[in-house]
């Protein structure tokens, strides 16, 4: 299980995140909203002790990260993945190398499966990142952390910038992330149509707080102002 | 003008930077495959550059020292100074100039791109250090490519020094050459070596300590470069400056 | 200086368009006509050539075959010197960036100003100031970009374009990265200006929301060719099964996704 307790940074004068509480177990989907610049990819990276908190703890499977100590942290890292909204391929790599980067021998047979669930050819894995498109780059470096198989996901941002064909894609990855290697994500995004789709859970930060935590269902049927300006946001077809 | 507080700040960071770093090497060596990949990048590419550069120093310090020559009619020790004066200082010092700027540089752009993309954040998120797995093969291939590509540099400014003579001087090759024992000791070659290994140091920690601590948008990394260039210059000079000062005191020491 | 009142045309013709000579045609055969109160919405995968339509209209581009027409001025075809009414006519906003770094806030409409119009350099500055507000950036008249949010710089994109007062707006992406709230409140914006002026409008977008929301005529641009509804209504039902996969997303359709990118 992946905990957060009171977590709260700030930075320079602002509150980004204010005691904010989480509960994730394995095999579930936790959708986190929230308006631009608001703390959302913040949240993520402090998981993984890129952010450092101020103050409040996060629990990985019942043990304390310690984000200043390095060393742990590569472990705490190991388990639970991020994945960055801007691919963050290395230029200098081929595809094939950037999954392969830093890998054991043993790790690399899941690659076949893994590309499927992306619908990724292997042909393509001899370009570099440049020659190909961003759609392509995500999915690439998607595939670079499930490789690893790590028991948390965390995903910044996954379908934004991309076609609604790429989108759906990316939704089904998801899914089969999630019912074939029982690993559980928590998804920052903009995208109110998916996180009604696929989450088992929906968090709404608003300055720092947590605002709303709950079903897709009782999301839908908010009637808080904020919620209902971003349902606003669902294209509705038979209108 | 940095205050002085800032200025041994970041002197104090860079040095554990760059002990941090050379420690991983020591303990977790590196592939010979990567190294050489590595190297190829930063040094292969350079090679042209350093030797033309080498045999144009060579040519300018030998009509330098030629001009002073000739009041005294010591011509035929044009070989034997012009060659020791470049090799124990301004040749390593110019050679190193220019490296910092092509080599230097580069790596200093490229890790500060990598930087500001999230690519070494991405590297951490896998579990790994990026400072193990990527800057310090960069810091050791650019240390030990600067460190050849310098004395490549040094050898080929006596050719500089023979080409120029030999057309312009006036001056035989053979009789260019001859004087070379005489002036150019041990010590002017220690020195010279000496020199080439400090640079390479200089530039490949300074190039990516710069680099790596790059945070911002595009702007910080052409910033960043622009003071790898700067303090890698700098530092150049004050080393230069340093290591000549010591070597010619403990000689007189010895001497005396 | 308020435009003259007119009714604003466009009228595209068999345009199509190539970025090389030896490559296959990015537009292939483009045929519209606009007038004054029309709010376009150019739908389409990415790398389809939305921008670039954009930008062949603003005359950015030069067509590789057919005509744009502009009030029965055909856009010339040696590169970027229109005829100066011709630019004061029409302003665009891009996606990405467009705003100067080296100026601020207002400096940033002010060059504009300067450039395209015939203000002095007191009426400039007060209308910078006037736009700001009019999006919803007073206060931020001073900063610098870098100080701006993503949705704080679209909506100074959107000011430039305003103090321009064009005829023709053209809107790459107004809403490209922001949350559905801020994105909800620049439709708002854009929607506010159209509302009372004989203009017309071209955007260019890849949400659907929003260019339901903004847009009366949609078209869809996929393989060079623009499928043009005449309403949002009919959008929504016509049954061309390339835009009904857009509308719905999924992968059953004749939609693939972009694998390579596009040189």
């Amino acid at each position: 299980m992946l905990e957060l307790k009171s977590i709260t940074k700030k930075f320079a004068n602002k509150v980004v995140l204010n005691s904010v509480n989480l509960r994730l177990q394995r095999s579930q989907i936790l959708f986190v909203l929230g308006r631009s610049g608001v703390g959302k990819s913040v949240l993520l990276k402090t998981i993984v002790g890129l952010i450092p908190q101020d103050r409040g703890e996060v629990w990985i499977n019942g043990e304390k990260t310690d984000p200043l100590n390095e060393e742990k942290m590569v472990t705490v890292r190991q388990k639970c993945g991020l994945v960055f909204q801007m691919p963050a391929l290395l230029d200098s790599l081929t595809l094939q190398e950037n999954l392969e980067f830093g890998l054991e021998g043993n790790q690399k047979s899941g690659l076949r499966k893994y590309l499927d669930w992306v619908q990724l050819s292997e042909g393509v894995l001899s370009r570099y990142p440049s020659e190909v498109s961003f759609g392509t780059q995500k999915k690439v470096s998607v595939v670079r952390t499930l490789l690893r198989e790590p028991q948390f996901i965390l995903f910044d941002e996954p379908t934004t910038g991309l076609d609604p064909v790429s989108r759906e894609v990316t939704n089904q990855m998801i899914r089969n992330v999630v019912k074939e290697s029982e690993t559980g994500c928590v998804v920052v995004s903009h995208d109110i149509q998916s996180a009604i789709e696929l989450a088992n859970s929906i968090m709404l930060l608003d300055e720092g707080r947590v605002v709303f935590e709950g079903t897709p269902e009782a999301f839908r049927n908010s009637d808080q102002g904020l919620i209902r300006s971003f349902c606003k946001g669902m294209v509705v077809l038979d209108a | 003008m940095p205050d002085l507080k800032e200025l041994m700040g970041s002197i104090g960071n860079w040095f554990l930077f760059s002990k941090r770093v050379i420690g991983l090497f020591f303990r977790e060596g590196i592939s010979r495959k990567v190294l050489i990949q590595q190297m190829y990048q930063v040094g292969v590419r350079s090679m042209v550059t350093t030797c033309v550069a080498g045999i144009f120093v060579g040519a300018i310090l030998a009509i330098q020292i030629n001009l002073q020559l000739k009041d005294f009619g010591a011509q035929s020790f044009l070989g034997g100074l012009s060659t020791s004066t470049t090799i124990r200082n301004l040749g390593p010092v110019l050679i190193a100039f220019l490296l910092s700027g092509r080599v230097g540089a580069f790596s200093s752009a490229e890790l500060g791109t990598m930087a500001i993309t999230d690519q070494l954040n991405a590297i951490r998120c896998l579990g790994l250090n990026p400072l193990a797995v990527i800057i310090m093969p960069r810091l050791v291939a650019l240390t030990i490519s600067s460190f050849l590509l310098l004395v490549l540099g040094l050898g080929l400014t006596v050719f500089g020094g023979i080409i120029i003579s030999s057309i312009y001087l006036n001056v035989n090759p053979l009789q260019f050459v001859s004087h070379i024992p005489q002036f150019v000791s041990g010590s002017s070659i220690f020195i010279g070596v000496l020199k080439s290994f400090l640079f390479g140091l200089i530039i490949g920690t300074i190039s990516c300590f710069v680099g790596y601590k790059t945070t911002g948008g595009a702007e910080e990394v052409g910033r960043s470069v622009r003071r790898t260039a700067v303090v890698t210059l700098v530092s150049i000079i004050v080393i230069d400056f340093l290591v000549s000062f010591v070597v010619e005191s403990v000689t007189q020491l010895i001497m005396s | 200086m308020s435009p003259i009142p007119y009714e604003p045309q466009i009228e595209i013709s068999h345009l199509g368009f190539a970025f090389s000579a030896d490559k296959t045609h990015l537009l292939k055969e483009i045929n519209l006509a606009l007038r004054a109160g029309d709010r376009l919405g150019i739908l389409g995968p990415s790398g389809s050539g939305k921008s670039t339509l954009l930008k062949l209209v603003s005359g950015l581009l030069i067509p590789s075959q057919g005509e744009i027409r502009v009030d029965g001025e055909l856009i010339k075809r040696q590169g970027l010197k229109q005829s100066r009414s011709f630019s004061q006519k029409m302003a665009m906003s891009f996606q990405k960036g467009g705003l100067l770094d080296a100026y601020n806030a207002w400096e940033n409409i002010d060059f504009a100003l300067a450039e395209l119009t015939d203000f002095s350099e007191s009426e400039r500055k007060e209308r910078s100031f006037h736009f700001l507000k009019q999006v919803g950036l007073s206060g931020s008249e001073n900063k610098r970009l870098k100080e701006l949010s993503g949705g704080m710089l679209k909506r100074l994109s959107l000011a430039r374009v305003f103090a321009l007062s064009p005829s023709i707006l053209l809107l790459d992406d107004p809403t490209a990265g922001l949350d559905p709230v801020t994105a909800d409140e620049i439709v708002s914006i854009i929607e506010e200006y159209a509302e009372n002026r004989s203009v017309i409008l071209i955007f260019a977008s890849g949400d659907l929301a929003v260019s339901f929301r903004l847009a009366n005529r949609l078209g869809f641009l996929w393989n060079g060719f623009l499928t043009y509804e005449q309403s949002v209504y009919d959008f929504k039902k016509c049954d061309n099964p390339a835009i009904q996969q857009f509308i719905r997303g999924g992968l059953s359709g004749p939609l693939t996704e972009p694998v390579y990118a596009r040189t």
